[in-house]
Parts: structure tokens; C-alpha cells; sequence
């Protein structure tokens, strides 16, 4: 039998919308996940217990009414601590705002909200979504529940970790240079970084304001779609937002792939990474086409390039964000945080505006090697997970280019699906890179994959 | 290359007193100069003469949707 917690959130849904389950039950099933195995996973700052129960009450009722507000009525969801909640500590899982309260909700939590979707809780994150993990902060890194002795990547953490635990069925995360897709490949997740503008970062805490995405994580394609289908529309209010048409997503994954040209970039990867992330590539392009895709090889500029120019551009902005702070108290930040955001201070005017300027250069070129086919399949991460002790490097982007970083630089959407499993049993994501605003056609790939590849659906016991 | 030829540590004290960095410690000095030297490698990467009309605001004409950065 599949345990509640165990289910996708579009299962839940449908099970809501037959009446064979309420929001109430939901609720509990995850606030029950939280209270068995919180103290060893670490994936939240704040649990609404008290707040989600009472709304889960009301959902019930207005359910029983027939009154559904959306698609997520009576859905429990968690946000990164960097989404801002009115009345709710957000922390940014930084001592720096330990007793932070916004007034206002982010964009994301009042689209969620409006369509009756239930907050859980506030997830732990790297700090300010890049020093981490560290174990120097107001509330410890959290953990793999897959293994606690590794990390669930970062910086959206605590939502990777969250939603593979069943302890909410959506959680919100920001994607910089690979922060929905480093935590979604490595917990066994789905997750989305829309293209750049498809969804508002408004009242979402900055890293970059010119690289910043935000993104659900997910059991499933299918429910980034749900997912997507609530929290996509204009928003005056954040500068990048696109003001054009929400397609219909959850039509769109139906169709099949038959037909889709495929190109499988290998020269970011080959010889690089573990072989189960090789394997699980391969097994990948056999399924894909299996389904009707073409596959065709595909070379594109080298990894090492977009690596560079997106930390450049990363740690300009993320110092400027910091740098009033970091003058007079920098001992309120955590160490990684302290050492890697203060680079930016050594980068001049000239070289970051090079690097925005090479930046266009890379996307254009990626989007132009990228006109014959509908999707690039590619690597998302080196390997499994790795160990908690393997990860305490002060700088860890000057090592092995990040294979994530291209998406972020042209702003093409990019999604991480599970793509099978290292010989540890911890969980390898494979990436998926789509056209510009073509977001619903990824999401159509990595759904039909995963309805085609039900031998890769397994959670971790806790 | 080897990056610790850029700069010595005690130039880049200096050079971190210029830019107004409060580093709080001997060891967080040596970690953020080690940082220092690698951020070499990547902005050494940038490409030079980078055409003058590349104007840095990246703007998609995918389904004619216009982007600004």
C-alpha cells in the first residue's frame, strides 16, 4: 500500500477533488512526517503547525461546500526562508535577520495562497542562498533523506530535503546557479527553473537579480506543472517579468513526445562525472526514444566558460547586496558565507559589466546551437550526493565547473528529473534544457519520461 | 597556472583595506586571499575586445517575448 506521505501532490489533488481524502488528513500526514524525522533532517527553520491546521479545518469545509478555490486547495506547501510571508520569520537562514518578520508575502506565496494552497512551514537554505552548508549558523545545515550522512545540495535545501522526506508535498526554491536542480538531483526530486521572467521574484530575498529564478521542487513533472499552472502570470512589480500568455500546462504534458528532436550534449560531462550519472544518461536517450524523440549529439560551448562568467556576475551582485552589512558586522554572517560573497568586492566595474556582456555572447550562442532541436538532455550533477565532511570547502564554485550554470546564464527553463541511482542507492538527476518560454514542452519531456520509467519511483526510508 | 604568483598576502591586505573589507582574523586573511587568488583564474577568463555594440541587456525574441535584464 502507498503511504500517504509517499504519494505525489497530483495524486493528492485527485484524491481531494473525488472526496476520497481531505485537506485536514494532508495536513496531518505531513506535520506527522515533520514531528518523526525534523530533529535528523533539519529541512525546516519555521513550522506553522498551528496555522496550517486551522486552514486545513476551513479547506475541509469549504471542499465539503463545493467551493474549491484552485488546483491547490488544501495542499500543504513549504517556501525556501528567503520566500517573504507576512507575519512569518523569515530568516534567510541567516543570524543577520534571525527575528526578521516581512509584512508583506513574496508574489509566489500569494498566488499559492489565493488558490487555497495550505504554508507548512519556512525551509532552510544555504545562507542568503549561498554560504553553506555551515554548521556556524542560528540552525543547522539540513540533510539528505536519502542518507543524512550527505547533503541535500543547495542552496534550496531544505525544500529538497523536505519534499523527498514527505513533509510537504511542493516546496518553493530559487535557482542562482543550480539551486532548485543541485537539490532536486540529489534527493530524487523534480525541479523546475522556469525561463528567466516566467515567474515573479518579488519579495523573494536576492542572490543576483539578474540570475535569480524562482522554482518548485517536487515528487514529480507533474506536479511542477501543477505548480506552475498557479504561480504563472505577469507581475508589474518585478522588472524582469514577461507579461505573456500562461499556457495550459496541464494539457500540455499529456501530448506525447514523438517527433521532439533531442540533442545530447556530452562534451560538458564525458569523462567527468561518476559513471551512474553517465549510465543514467544513457538509459535516458534509449527512453526518450523509445517514446518517438530523435536523439542527435550535440556540442556546445565549453562548461567552463558559462561557469565563469555566471560566478562573476553572482559575486558582483551578491556583494553589493551585502556590502553595507559586511562592513560593520561581517561576524553575523556564517564563515563560508563571510569569505566567498566578499570576492565581489574584488571585481571591478569594467570586469563585471564584461562579464554581463560575455553573458549575452554565451546565450546567444547556446540559443543559436540550440535552433534545430526542441530540448538538450544533458548532466546535472558530478555525482551523488556527497558527504557532509567532503563538503566544508570555503569555496566550492572553484572546483568543478557547475553543470547547471548554462541555463542560468541564457535564461533558457531547465528542468532535473530523476534519471536512476548510484550503487550507494543515493538518487542522480539528469537536466533537460528547453527553448525560451517553451517551459510546458520540458515539462510535457519530463513527464512522459518518468510516466515511461516507473522503475525509478522509490523513496527513502526513514 | 599557479595562482598564488598573483599577489602576495600582504599587498592584498592592502588591497582589501582600499575596498573598505573588514576582515576579522589572521586565518579569515588567508582564506579570503587563497579565494582571492582563484577569483584570478575566472576573471582572466573574460574575453578581451568584446565587440563594443554587445550591449549587456539580454533580450529573447522567442514567440516575440522581450526580456530585460
Amino acid at each position: 500500500m502507498t503511504l500517504l506521505h509517499n504519494i505525489s501532490m497530483a495524486e493528492a489533488v485527485r484524491m481531494l477533488l473525488v472526496g476520497s481524502i481531505k485537506p485536514t488528513e494532508l495536513v496531518e500526514t505531513c506535520l506527522a512526517q515533520i514531528e518523526a524525522h525534523d530533529s535528523k533532517l533539519n529541512a525546516y527553520i519555521t513550522v506553522c503547525a498551528d496555522e496550517a491546521r486551522e486552514a486545513a479545518v476551513k479547506a475541509d469545509q469549504d471542499i465539503e461546500q463545493g467551493l474549491p478555490r484552485g488546483l491547490l486547495h488544501g495542499i500543504p506547501v513549504a517556501l525556501k526562508d528567503i520566500y517573504d510571508t507576512a507575519g512569518i520569520l523569515t530568516t534567510c537562514h541567516s543570524k543577520l535577520f534571525k527575528t526578521r518578520v516581512p509584512d508583506n508575502d513574496c508574489d509566489a506565496w500569494e498566488r499559492m495562497a489565493a488558490d487555497g494552497a495550505i504554508l507548512l512551514g519556512k525551509t532552510g537554505t544555504h545562507e542568503f542562498a549561498t554560504g553553506g552548508p555551515s554548521f556556524d549558523l542560528p540552525w543547522p545545515p539540513p540533510r539528505n533523506p536519502w542518507n543524512t550522512e550527505h547533503i541535500p545540495a543547495g542552496s534550496s535545501s531544505g525544500s529538497g530535503a523536505a519534499v523527498a522526506a514527505g513533509m510537504a508535498y511542493l516546496a518553493m526554491g530559487s535557482d542562482t546557479g543550480g539551486s532548485i536542480r543541485g537539490p532536486a538531483g540529489v534527493n530524487g526530486l523534480s525541479g523546475l527553473k522556469p525561463s528567466y521572467g516566467r515567474l515573479s521574484r518579488r519579495g523573494i530575498f536576492p542572490l543576483s537579480w539578474t540570475q535569480d529564478h524562482a522554482g518548485p521542487l517536487a515528487r514529480t513533472t507533474e506536479d511542477c506543472a501543477l505548480a506552475m499552472q498557479v504561480l504563472s502570470g505577469y507581475d508589474p512589480k518585478d522588472p524582469a517579468s514577461v507579461n505573456t500568455p500562461v499556457p495550459d500546462y496541464m494539457n500540455i504534458i499529456k501530448q506525447p513526445i514523438k517527433g521532439m528532436r533531442i540533442g545530447w550534449c556530452k562534451n560538458w560531462y564525458e569523462g567527468e562525472v561518476d559513471s551512474s550519472v553517465e549510465n543514467s544518461l544513457s538509459d535516458a536517450a534509449a527512453t526518450l526514444k523509445d517514446l518517438g524523440a530523435e536523439i542527435v549529439s550535440l556540442e556546445l560551448p565549453p562548461l567552463a566558460e558559462f561557469h565563469a562568467c555566471g560566478r562573476i556576475i553572482i559575486l558582483s551582485e551578491s556583494f553589493a547586496i551585502h556590502r553595507q552589512w559586511l562592513a560593520k558586522e561581517p561576524e553575523v554572517y556564517g564563515e563560508f558565507f563571510r569569505l566567498r560573497t566578499r570576492l565581489g568586492a574584488f571585481i571591478s566595474a569594467d570586469q563585471y559589466v564584461d562579464a554581463l556582456r560575455w553573458r549575452r555572447l554565451l546565450a546567444t550562442s547556446m540559443i543559436k546551437e540550440m535552433s534545430e532541436i526542441d530540448a538538450l538532455l544533458t548532466a546535472n550533477q558530478n555525482g551523488p550526493a556527497e558527504t557532509f565532511k567532503d563538503s566544508q570547502q570555503d569555496y566550492h564554485f572553484f572546483g568543478k565547473p557547475s553543470l547547471t550554470m548554462p541555463a542560468n546564464i541564457s535564461g533558457q527553463p531547465a528542468l532535473t528529473i530523476r534519471g536512476g541511482f548510484a550503487e550507494s542507492g543515493l538518487p542522480v538527476g539528469i537536466q533537460l534544457i528547453g527553448q525560451p518560454f517553451a517551459d510546458a514542452d520540458l515539462l510535457r519531456l519530463g513527464h512522459q519520461f518518468e510516466q515511461a520509467r516507473p522503475d525509478l519511483n522509490a523513496w527513502p526510508i526513514l | 597556472m599557479d595562482s598564488d604568483a598573483r599577489m602576495d598576502i600582504e599587498t592584498f591586505a592592502s588591497l582589501a583595506d582600499l575596498r573598505g573589507l573588514t576582515i576579522e582574523n589572521e586565518d579569515m586573511r588567508r582564506r579570503l586571499h587563497d579565494g582571492y587568488c582563484l577569483l584570478q583564474l575566472l576573471l582572466d577568463q573574460i574575453p578581451e575586445n568584446i565587440d563594443a555594440a554587445t550591449d549587456p541587456a539580454l533580450i529573447f525574441l522567442a514567440n516575440e517575448t522581450k526580456i530585460n535584464r
